[in-house]
């Protein structure tokens, strides 16, 4: 059923960062966000996975409103998403096993072997075969992303979200992770959105874009229609980026 | 000036507001949500079992110069240093005991506790809670609540062990009371009394947990956010306490507690 985005409005700081947002997601798809910094497309990530309430307007994941609903219900829609953060967002505190098992301890009924073999599965989809005993620490940066990766697959989420995947990245590192957001999404047939200003990646993992501007989707569409556009702002967005 | 007045006004207001409907949540998560056990126990651990060493010795310093004091102005008053025992043992078990221990543990397990909360918060852990299907008030907020409820009136009871045990060693080797007449007087005292500090080092435990859990989830900024709600945590928490405890013993009293 995908997810509806209408009317969505968000002021922080005296300043309207979201002035009516509208977008439609469809399942199975690879759907990039972009737009230049501070032009709010994380504020927009957040309200998607319901991590932050909007002034107004509305986000409908498979029928359910989830700005109407109390945080039991919204933990139960949460529980279709996998999230990758733009840090990875891995809790230090717990070794690779642990944080990938995280959510298959809560989300599933598994018991242990199922989940060791479920963690040894999806760190191998992400080249990290061997790893659950390690730290966070002792991780690169490179890793810790596919340890999110990891992470954020184990659970089989309907839904992935991919914030800045590849900002701080080397370019080689880079595109290791635009070929797995590609690999997930044929392999798995996950729904996936994708929030960036890296306009190589955006063009090479994308079946449609979005461009967030001054508030709003100032227009959507292929990569073919993207990159053919006639809106100025646009335009110079890619012409800077590429 | 005056709609700084009333925006810092009006923060302060909505900061009480926030921070209440924190406490609701959590109280409430506490009796309908399933216990992090392991967090819990890893929490009376880090706030308990580690802060024993720091609350004995503090205890113990405070025993001694308590006895010290209290003996040498009685013995200028007197001519002798007499109701030393009586003097440690009160003010250990009142006052001093569940004060000064709150205030060591805010400064060694609460400042550490903003710190990790707030760096949670401003590294997405506490978002990426959301989408592993765990609410992030019954995931950190129930387990610190509980470990420093558990956790401070026991060591209360450490510091107030050591405050007295320390005021007995001024007492026979410095004051030359005797250890009969020192234990007299600390036996002297009654079960409401020691109620009295048990049931405050309840209240300053909900507070610790409360203000530093709570400015750590409210941290943004990267680390210098951290270090500033870290402070804000430490300072705000050591004023509730010292300002509770008087309106504390107020009631206490007035109910014949101690």
């Amino acid at each position: 059923m995908g997810i509806e985005i209408k009317g969505l409005c968000k002021k922080l700081g005296g300043k309207d960062v979201l002035k009516g947002v509208d977008l439609d997601i469809f399942d199975g798809e690879v759907i990039t966000i972009i737009g230049a910094s501070g032009m709010g497309k994380t504020v927009l990530f957040k309200h998607i996975v319901g991590l932050t309430k909007p002034d107004s307007g509305s986000i409908i994941v498979d029928g359910t409103d989830i700005t109407a609903i109390d945080e039991d219900n919204l933990l139960k829609v949460q529980a279709k998403f996998g999230m990758l953060f733009q840090g990875a967002a891995l809790f230090d505190s717990l070794s690779v096993f642990e944080n990938v098992a995280f959510g298959l301890k809560r989300l599933t009924n598994m018991n242990e072997s199922q989940i060791k073999r479920r963690v040894a599965e999806v760190l191998n989809m992400v080249s990290l075969p061997g790893t659950e005993r390690l730290s966070i620490s002792s991780l690169s940066g490179g890793m810790k992303k596919r340890v999110g990766l990891a992470r954020a697959l184990a659970t089989s989420p309907k839904y992935l979200f991919y914030d800045e995947p590849t900002t701080g990245l080397d370019p080689l590192l880079a595109e290791s992770i635009s070929d797995l957001i590609i690999k997930v999404n044929n392999d798995l047939n996950i729904t996936s959105v994708v929030v960036t200003h890296d306009m190589h990646s955006a063009f090479k993992v994308s079946h449609r874009l979005a461009f967030l501007y001054d508030g709003i989707i100032k227009t959507v569409g292929s990569v073919d229609d993207i990159k053919k556009t006639e809106i100025a702002s646009l335009r110079d967005f890619i012409n800077v980026g590429m | 000036m005056l709609t700084d007045m009333r925006s810092g006004l009006g923060n302060m207001l909505s900061g009480v507001g926030a921070a209440s409907i924190l406490l609701k949540k959590t109280v409430v998560s506490l009796f309908k949500r399933k216990l992090e056990w392991k967090n819990t126990l890893d929490q009376i651990l880090f706030i308990g079992t580690n802060s024993v060493p720091l609350v004995l010795l503090s205890g113990f310093f405070t025993g001694m110069v308590l006895a010290l004091q209290t003996g040498e102005t009685f013995r200028s008053v007197f001519n002798e240093p007499i109701y030393v025992g009586l003097a440690v043992g009160y003010s250990m078990i009142l006052e001093l005991g569940p004060v000064l221990t709150s205030i060591v543990v805010t400064g060694r397990a609460g400042a550490a506790m903003t710190a990790e909360i707030g760096t949670m918060k401003v590294t997405e852990q506490i978002d990426a809670l959301h989408t592993l299907g765990t609410e992030p008030v019954t995931y950190i907020l129930v387990p610190r609540f509980l470990a420093f409820i558990i956790a401070l009136p026991l060591l209360v009871v450490f510091a107030d062990c050591a405050g007295i045990f320390g005021g007995l060693i001024v007492a026979i080797y410095k004051l030359g009371i005797p250890f009969s007449k020192y234990w007299d007087e600390i036996t002297e005292m009654e079960i409401s009394d020691l109620m009295h500090g048990f049931i405050k080092s309840g209240f300053f435990a909900v507070i610790i947990a409360w203000v530093c859990c709570y400015n750590g989830l409210e941290t943004s900024g990267g680390a210098e956010g951290v270090g500033k709600s870290t402070t804000r945590a430490v300072v705000t928490a050591m004023v509730m306490i010292l300002v509770t405890d008087y309106f504390l013993s107020s009631l206490l009293i007035s109910m014949g507690i101690g």
